[in-house]
Formats: structure tokens, sequence, C-alpha cells
């Protein structure tokens, strides 16, 4: 009797104590989408941080006739505030249930708070338990991520789902390149203090157009890669790059004909020349083939892919060397060369005054092999899968 | 120390001798034909079912065939017994009247209780005066015929099943197996009943202490009556608290043949159509017999897998399912977290009370369907597949994904060949949904790590319960997935 009395205690003990941190689903507004902008308005706020949070819309489900699931509307809210949190607690207030974070994947990042300086985001981001380091960073470019964030794209109705899903889809490397906030964190470590984020902005009002690299310095939003310029970014960074496309301009016959080359394959091999100012040597070997030339009466010669690939490389030569220079006069090296020297001779690295002169001064190198090894796609039985 | 129900055992026990003993009939049967008939009239005082035949023998001797009417084939008496012994009279031969019955058996019955066992299990008792009783053989007219069995359905295999009848049961099993090695031991269990229990195992093949450990618990047995085999198992198990069944019982005569070939114990009882198998482990409760009959090892192999799978679902997923959805929503998937907050967005209850609901709803629709016939059980199936199904999601009372985890995980239970790991797994569902809805997936993992830890620790007479697994022995847990012996390691 006493052992039933026991755990009759326990029981009620066990159901009275938990339960707490328990919150049905439906019960918490789920903040799918993120953004973050500079209050610029002449108002008593300006200059103070603008919140936009996306919260779905949950229409009841699952009845007759209702597509259970399909996403029908979205909310955005925003608030202003001296710190995030402090927006954050204000939009708590608009909402009738608590926010949750679990499910925020991208935040957006307006590129006037960008040029301020990040750093207040990423500390309150690297603090968030529930946020974790998954969640995308996105700078937004001529717009403002308030307004980013309430564009619904025809495709995915869910702006923060488009984004999600974008960066989780491969093969956007030629435009682009998806940053998590611990890689982020991770580049911002390194000797140069760089580090890059993809941009996007609304094409003609009417699109969302993801393409191109923020470069950044001390968190703060220096210098902007092109598209072509981001596979060159990729390239330095990781000593390789996949499924480039590059088009290219040949004459045929006294005609001037459009080459595209496609699945392109890059590698460099960096070798440092230890004297002052540095010298950086830079050979880049590449491969690709030929996916559309124009014309279905251009015949692909022997002499047109050699043609394409002298062509091509001096037209990577050059945009290495111009992607390079852009940097240096911005004195800002994203690409972990000054890293990389580091490791290897710290005492010759010290000599260099990398952070003022060393890097701006260096001199770069480069040299481009490019083969191409296949005129097309056809009956190309060891071709590699592209993406997911 | 002796408990309460044993106290009472052994005074019931106490009484049927001393109600032996006020009939004041003598220790051992009289050879007198009149004073034999005088006592054991006593014994069957008001028993009108109890009739006797009397034969006068040569020299004015007698016999009396004493039997019970309705339990001996009567023309099978008279044909065997009676005939023969009224043509003594008739030749006149100075011939031992014994031998002229057609099925002699030359054991003499010194005690009453034998002969009160032998009326009752549709015997017949011979007495010839100046002589002690015998014991005359008579087929029980009582029998059904062999049927297939109506709980363990199987696609191929043999569509026979035990009956009632024990005798019938042992000579299938004899059938199935023709070795002298096969062995039966005979119990009568049931101070009341008397029932007959045969244990059988096949020697060399079973371990001797296991058989010995059984035939030793089958002799403490202290009933008063035995019944169903669930009463039996109970008395003979190592762990009678545990919720997990630690016998498997079965009907199916080839599921016996294949566990005796595997060293079990098999147990019968009589007037049951079930047979108790032990020992067993978790996984022996997985196999049936009807899995052998593929000839490929992969079809089997597929079968167990998906058996192994339902396992974990049927006990675990709305306890998962809950867990997720009101704890952690962050590790669900965002499209599918939309998809269920929105599926939940107008339900009044909390995920676990919805998931408690439905599963009661379905459990009382499953006990409500087993009782009655068939015809009416389709009505409660449809009724139920609607009320459930369609009803309850479009009042808003329960939300359609928690109807897919729920019917998910019933279905996933009936995979489980044994109606009572089916049962046990239920009840565990629940245990696993509650201490989910308390404390999360910390509750889940917890209540997962408490159900290892107790079935690690159960045995079936000395056996580790989730033996090949632990301890380890490869080559037979592979055995577990296919049924051959472990031809992927021969190779």
């Amino acid at each position: 009797m006493k052992r039933v009395r026991f755990l009759l205690v326990l029981f009620c003990c066990v159901l009275l104590s938990s339960c707490v941190d328990a919150r049905e689903i439906d019960h918490r507004s789920m903040i799918v989408g993120m953004g973050l902008d500079l209050e610029q308005s002449d108002s008593e706020d300006q200059g103070k941080i603008k919140l936009t949070v996306q919260i779905p819309i949950l229409l009841s489900g699952g009845g007759e006739g209702n597509i259970s699931g399909a996403v029908k509307e979205f909310e955005t809210f925003t608030a202003t505030g001296e710190t995030i949190l402090d927006a954050v607690a204000e939009i708590e207030a608009m909402t009738p249930t608590v926010l949750f974070f679990g499910h925020l994947k991208v935040i957006t990042i307006g590129d006037v708070l960008a040029k301020q300086g990040l750093d207040q985001v990423i500390d309150f981001f690297d603090r968030l338990p529930q946020v974790a380091n998954q969640i995308f960073l996105l700078i937004i470019e001529d717009v403002t991520a308030e307004e980013f964030i309430s564009f619904e794209s025809p495709l995915v109705s869910l702006p923060a789902l488009y984004l999600n899903r974008f960066f989780q889809a491969d093969q956007k490397i030629a435009r682009t390149k998806d940053v998590k906030l611990f890689e982020y964190r991770r580049d911002a470590n390194m000797i140069s203090g760089a580090s890059t984020l993809p941009l996007a902005r609304i094409n003609g009002g009417k699109k969302i157009v993801i393409e191109g690299m923020g470069v950044f310095e001390d968190h703060k939003l220096v210098a902007k890669l092109t598209s072509q310029e981001v596979v060159i970014n990729e390239l330095l960074k990781n000593n390789k790059v996949h499924n480039s496309n590059f088009t290219t301009k040949v004459n045929v016959d006294g005609k001037e004909e459009q080459i595209s080359i496609s699945r392109g394959r890059l590698k460099v091999k960096i070798g440092y020349e230890k004297k002052d100012p540095l010298t950086i040597n830079l050979q880049i070997k590449g491969k690709g083939e030929i996916s559309e030339v124009g014309s279905i009466r251009v015949r692909v010669s022997n002499e047109l892919v050699k043609q394409v690939g002298e062509n091509l490389e001096e037209e990577i030569t050059d945009l290495v060397r111009k992607t390079i220079r852009k940097m240096q006069e911005k004195n800002v090296e994203p690409w972990l060369l000054g890293h990389r020297l580091w490791a290897m001779d710290p005492k010759f690295f010290d000599s260099l005054d990398w952070e003022k002169t060393g890097w701006r001064e260096s001199n770069i190198n480069v040299s481009v092999d490019f083969e191409i090894v296949h005129t097309g796609q056809k009956s190309y039985l060891s071709k590699t899968k592209i993406g997911r | 120390m002796i408990g309460n129900k044993d106290k009472l055992r052994l005074e019931q026990q106490e009484e049927y001798k001393q109600y032996l003993k006020q009939l004041k009939i003598s220790e051992e049967p009289p050879l007198d034909t009149e004073l034999f008939n005088l006592e054991i009239q006593k014994i069957f005082q008001n028993c009108e079912d109890f009739s006797y035949r009397e034969v006068v023998l040569p020299e004015k001797s007698k016999a009396r065939i004493y039997f019970i009417q309705g339990l001996v084939d009567f023309e099978f008496l008279q044909e065997s017994v009676i005939k023969p012994l009224s043509k003594l009279v008739a030749s006149e031969n100075d011939m031992d009247p014994r031998q002229q019955i057609n099925n002699p058996l030359n054991k003499k019955l010194t005690d009453w209780n034998k002969i009160i066992y032998l009326l009752f299990n549709g015997g017949a008792l011979c007495h010839v005066d100046g002589e002690l009783p015998l014991e005359v053989k008579v087929p029980s007219k009582d029998k059904r015929a062999l049927q297939e069995p109506t709980t363990q359905y199987q696609i191929f295999g043999p569509k026979v099943g035990f009956i009632e009848d024990i005798q019938t049961n042992i000579s299938i099993m004899r059938k199935f197996i023709k070795d002298p090695r096969l062995k039966t031991t005979n119990y009568e269990i049931g101070s009341l009943s008397h029932t007959r229990v045969t244990v059988m195992y096949i020697e060399g093949y079973a371990e001797s202490e296991c058989v010995e450990s059984i035939k030793t618990k089958l002799q403490n047995v202290k009933l008063e009556h035995l019944i169903t085999l669930g009463q039996l198992n109970k008395q003979i198990i190592d762990n009678p608290k545990s919720i997990f069944p630690q016998v498997y019982g079965t009907e199916r005569p080839d599921n016996v043949a294949l566990a005796l070939s595997e060293g079990k114990v098999a147990i019968f009882i009589d007037n049951v159509t079930f047979c108790s198998i032990l020992p067993i482990g978790l996984f022996d409760l997985y196999l049936v017999g009807d899995d052998h009959s593929f000839s490929s090892i992969y079809n089997a192999l597929f079968v167990r897998l998906i058996r192994y799978f339902s396992m974990v679902i049927s006990t675990a997923l709305p306890a998962l399912y809950v867990a997720l959805v009101a704890f952690h929503p962050e590790l669900i998937p965002e499209t599918l977290a939309l998809t269920i907050a929105e599926s939940r967005s107008q339900i009044p209850f909390p995920a676990a009370a919805e998931a408690i609901i439905m599963m009661v709803a379905l459990d009382v629709l499953v006990e409500a369907s087993i009782r009655l016939p068939s015809f009416v059980g389709q009505t409660i199936g449809i009724v139920g597949g609607l009320v459930i199904g369609t009803a309850a999601v479009e009042a808003g009372v329960v939300s359609s994904l928690m109807v897919i985890v729920i019917s998910f995980t019933a279905i996933a239970s009936f995979t489980t060949p044994t109606w009572e790991l089916v049962s046990s797994l239920r009840v565990i569902r629940y245990g696993l949904l509650i201490i989910s809805s308390m404390f999360g997936l910390f509750g889940f993992v917890l209540g997962f790590c408490l159900i290892f830890i107790h079935i690690c620790n159960i045995e079936s007479v000395s056996r580790p319960y989730i033996a090949p697994l632990s301890p380890l022995k490869f080559e037979e847990f592979l055995k577990k997935f296919q049924q051959k012996k472990a031809q992927f390691l021969r190779k």
C-alpha cells in the first residue's frame, strides 16, 4: 500500500511539474524568413535596427476541397529597436503566440546595414540556440530587406521558402554561392578577416534574382563580385571550381560566332615567391565542353576547338587579373591566400605587413591552360551529374 | 513462506482428498464385483451419465464394464468388448476373459484416482470378478475434425491446426516428426479439472537443463483448475510480472515442429487448441513457419525486416509524433512543419490528447470486432473507419495527419505474428506516448531505454530474452533474418 501511495505521489509530481516547455506547433508563430535593415526615415527611429519577420498564415487544412499543407498567404511584421532583441520583443507584442525561430532558414540583410557593419547581427544570431549555425545569410541590393522579404514569387508562395530552396539546390555556382552563418564566421576569423555573402535583388520589381557576392572585411560590406567573378572567387578560395559556364566569340568563315562552354572545371596551383613585394603564381588548368556554337552550320573542327581553348585561356586570365586587381584596390583578400602563407611561414608573413601593403602590392602571375574535352553531350556516357 | 494463494490451493487439494475419504471407500479397489460396484457407485453418486454393462461369464462369474455416456464410442465398446465377452459365454471356453477383449491393456488399476481419471478421459473400465479392474481404450467420439487454424493464417504451409483433443494434437506432431527421439511426458494438473498436460521435446536437440527445469516447474504447479494456456504459462515463466510474452502460443503444428527442431520445448494442454513453446526470445516471436516456404531467402529476409520495422513503428510512432509536434518542431522539415501546423490549426486538443483519443477509439474498435460475428465485425470496421477516418477530421476533432499516424501505427502493429505481443506493444505504445507527451524527446528516449533495460534483463527458462543479440552470436542472429543457416557467411 505504501508503495502504491509513493507511486501515486510520484506520478502527481511528474504530472504537475512537467509539460512546462511543451508548446504545440500551431501555438508558435513560425518565423520562416527575416529581414534586417537600418531605419532610414527621418523619424526618431533613424539609425535603429529595423526587423521584418515573415510568418505563414495557417488556414484550416485537411477539409474537403483544401489542399492540405499548401500555404495560402504570409504576413510580415516590422518593428524597430536599438538592438535586434528590442525589435523582436516588439514583434512578439504584435503576435498572439510566441515567436519560434526553429524554422528560420534565411536572414536577409539590407546593403545599407551591411555597409555599416554586421557585427551586431552576427552576434545576436550566434547566441540564439534555436537558430544554430545552419542559416543562410543574404545581402539585398537596391531594395530594403523588408521589401524583399515581402515580395512574393509566383514560383514558390513563401519568399523565405524560395530562398531556402534556392540555396539547397546546387548548380548555382556560376552566379553565386550559398554561405551559412558558420561559414561566414569561419572566414571572418581568418588572417585577412574577409568573407563573402551572396547578393540578391528584385529585378525590375518582378523577379527575385540572386547573383554575385558581397565581400566583407571586418563585417562591413566593402566590395561586390559579379556573377563571373564569383567563379574566380570560388576557384581561388577552394583551389578548384566545377560546373562553371563561359561564353566566347570566335571568328568562323569571317563571321563571329558565340560559343558556349558548359561544365567548366578549373583547378589552380598556388605558388609563392617569398620576396618583398610578394609574388603569387597562379597556374590554372581547366577543362570544359562545347555546348552551343551559335549555328548548326558551323562545323566544330580541330581548329575551332583549339581557337576556343586559346580564347578561353585569355579570357580567364583577364578575369582572374581583373578580379584580383579589384580586391587589391579595396585592399581586401577573401581567398585565404594570406592565411595559407601565414600557416606555412608566419615569420615571412609578418614581414609583409599584409593588412596595409602586403596584399595590395603583391604581384600576381596568372597562367591558364584550358582544354576542350567534349564537343557535345549526345552519347556522352561518362558525364558527371550536376546538382542533386 | 507459503503465500495466501498457495495456502488456498493446498486447502482445495485437501478438500478433494477429504471428499474421497468421507465416502468411506476402501483404499484399493476391491476384487469382488459386487463390492467394487457398490464403492464405484458411491463415488459417482448423482452422476447420471455414469453407467455400466454387465456380462455373465462362464462359471457364473460376472464382468462389468463401466463408462461415462457421451465420452465413449458405445458402438466400439459393444463390438470390441461386450460382444467378445458374450461369445466367451456361448463357447464355454475356459479362457481368461481379459484376453477376449479386443484391446486389452494389462494395466492393473490399483488406485481410485486413476480409475476416476480414466473414466473421465473417455476410457472404459472392465472389472472381472476376482481380478483388479482393467482399462479398456475406447476412442472418444466427441472430436472435431482437423481444420485450418482460425487465428494464425498463412499463405503457404499446411492448412491444419490443433484441436481441443490433446491426443490428436500429439499424434499430429508425430506425423511431422517421425523419430523416436521426440519425447513426451504427461502431467496431470488441476486438483479439480485434472487436466492432462504433455511436455514434448526432441532428445539431443533440446537442452536437458531446460527440459528438466520445465518439468520441475510443471511438477510444482498448484492449480485447482487448468482451463487455459495462460494459467499455466503464468506458473512456469521466469518473469510473470513482465509485459513481454515469454511463451510463444501457436495453434500451428508446423510452427511447433520447427521450434522443436530448434531445440525448444512444447507444452500441450488438453482442451486447448494452442500449444506453448519455450524458451523463446523476442526475435522468435517474429518468426513464422510460413517464412520457410519462400524458396528465395530474400523474400523471407524482406518480410522479416518489414516485421521488425513495424515493431518499432507500432511502438514509437505516435509518441515520436507528439514529442516532435509539441516539443521539438524545429526537428521537422519546414514544409512538413507547415503542413502539420496547418492541419492542427483548428484542432481544440493538444497533440497528446488527440493521439490518446484516436488510440483509445482504435482499441475499442479492435476489441469490439474480435467478439462479434464476422458479418457484424465488418460493419463495425466500416463504421469505425468512417468515424475515425473521415468524420473526426471533418468535425475538427482530430487532425488529418494524426489519423495517418494512428492508422499506420495500427496497421504496423498487426504485422506482428503473435497476438500476445501485439497486445504488449499496444500497452507500451500508451506508456511511451504518455512519457513523451510529458518530457518530449527526452522522455521518448528515456522510455525506450527503460524498455531496452527491461528486455535485456528478462529471461525465458534461463535464456536471455534478446538472445542471440545479447550475448551476441552473430551467425544465430543472422538466422533470425533469414531462415536457412547463415548462407552468406558460409560462402
